[in-house]
């Protein structure tokens, strides 16, 4: 049972990171978890520049896509339309969401923000830059090059941010938890 | 100007400089036609190689030199300075309509040379200056 257990903490541990379940807390970072604030400033210019350069990926999109709409098979002129659409409906909540989450210091707004950004745009993005049946036009792979490292950007700058504002949290509900005892308010059998 | 006031060089500098660097990239996945405008009517194919060799080598200049403005003003040397914005937004603008023009009218690729000179050495040298004060002297602004 016990390999079970461990085999569970560990995958939870990296699934939701910052989570640790059975409570192996280093005692330094309770001096550390003070009021320091801990959003992350790649991210928050990550997310910056992308909310400006995003209405710029959009409309070049529109404009290639009328281009090469007449030519493009039927397979292909549903796909892309499909994927215009959901791209754009994910965005907007992805960027506020991913705004919120870092400034307020709100794990599962940023959890929301990370796992839209990692799990619709990575893939819809990557569709449209790496598949050669979508007709890519010069101007069209440019765009793509750019928004794709904007997104890798934010995935590797999210996660980091997550599990280190976890931890944070954490670490201030377990000191929290110390007082409350230290005072006898809870009762620890 | 007081630094309360909301700083629009940031995103106006990041625009102008993405665009320039859009441009580049679409130049230089559909360089045929001014590459081919460069060349006379019977053109063998070890001039045209030539032709296409100087033209890459001179794209890829100039996407380095946007990639050192761009390492200056990410990780914050030139982020703040109010003249090199400046600087940059006027030159990278310039390029960005001159190399429209020099795809879109199909010109003379050695007229990129030109292009090249004046939109992207000249901004490239000055965030050279400025990131070599920022990391040896410590000056910022």
């Amino acid at each position: 049972m016990e390999t079970v257990r461990s085999a569970v903490d560990s995958i939870t541990q990296t699934v939701f990171p910052g989570i640790q379940i059975s409570g192996k807390v280093r005692t330094r970072s309770y001096i550390k978890s003070g009021g320091e604030v801990k959003s992350s400033l790649p991210l928050q210019m990550a997310l910056y520049f992308n909310v400006y350069f995003s209405p710029v990926w959009f409309l070049t999109h529109i404009c290639t896509l009328n281009v090469k709409y007449a030519v493009l098979s039927q397979l292909y002129k549903i796909v892309l339309v499909t994927v215009m659409v959901v791209v754009v409906i994910v965005e907007i909540p992805r960027l506020y969401l991913g705004y919120i989450g870092n400034l307020t210091e709100k794990v599962p707004e940023l959890a929301g923000f990370w796992l839209l950004t990692l799990l619709l745009q990575f893939p819809l993005h990557a569709l449209l830059l790496f598949n050669e049946n979508t007709i890519i036009l010069p101007l069209e792979r440019a765009v793509d090059i750019l928004m794709m490292t904007f997104i890798v950007f934010e995935i590797i700058a999210g996660y980091f941010a997550i599990k280190v504002i976890a931890h944070q949290q954490m670490t201030r509900f377990h000191q929290q938890m110390q007082h409350l005892e230290e005072f006898s308010l809870v009762d620890n059998q | 100007m007081t630094r309360l006031e909301y700083n629009s060089l940031i995103p106006s500098r990041f625009l102008i400089v993405s665009s320039h660097l859009l441009v580049l990239l679409t130049v230089f996945w559909s360089r045929e036609e001014n590459i081919k405008a460069c060349l006379e009517l019977s053109y063998s194919d070890e001039n045209y190689k030539r032709k296409d060799t100087e033209f890459l080598v001179g794209v890829s200049l100039a996407l380095i030199f946007l990639l050192t403005e761009i390492i200056g003003f990410f990780g914050g040397m030139s982020t703040y300075c109010q003249s090199q914005a400046l600087f940059s937004i006027v030159t990278h603008s310039l390029g960005t309509i001159a190399m429209s023009y020099f795809i879109a009218d199909s010109w003379d690729c050695d007229l990129f040379w030109w292009i090249f000179c004046f939109s992207s050495v000249m901004p490239g040298i000055t965030e050279i200056v400025i990131i070599m004060q920022v990391l040896g002297m410590n000056k910022y602004t």
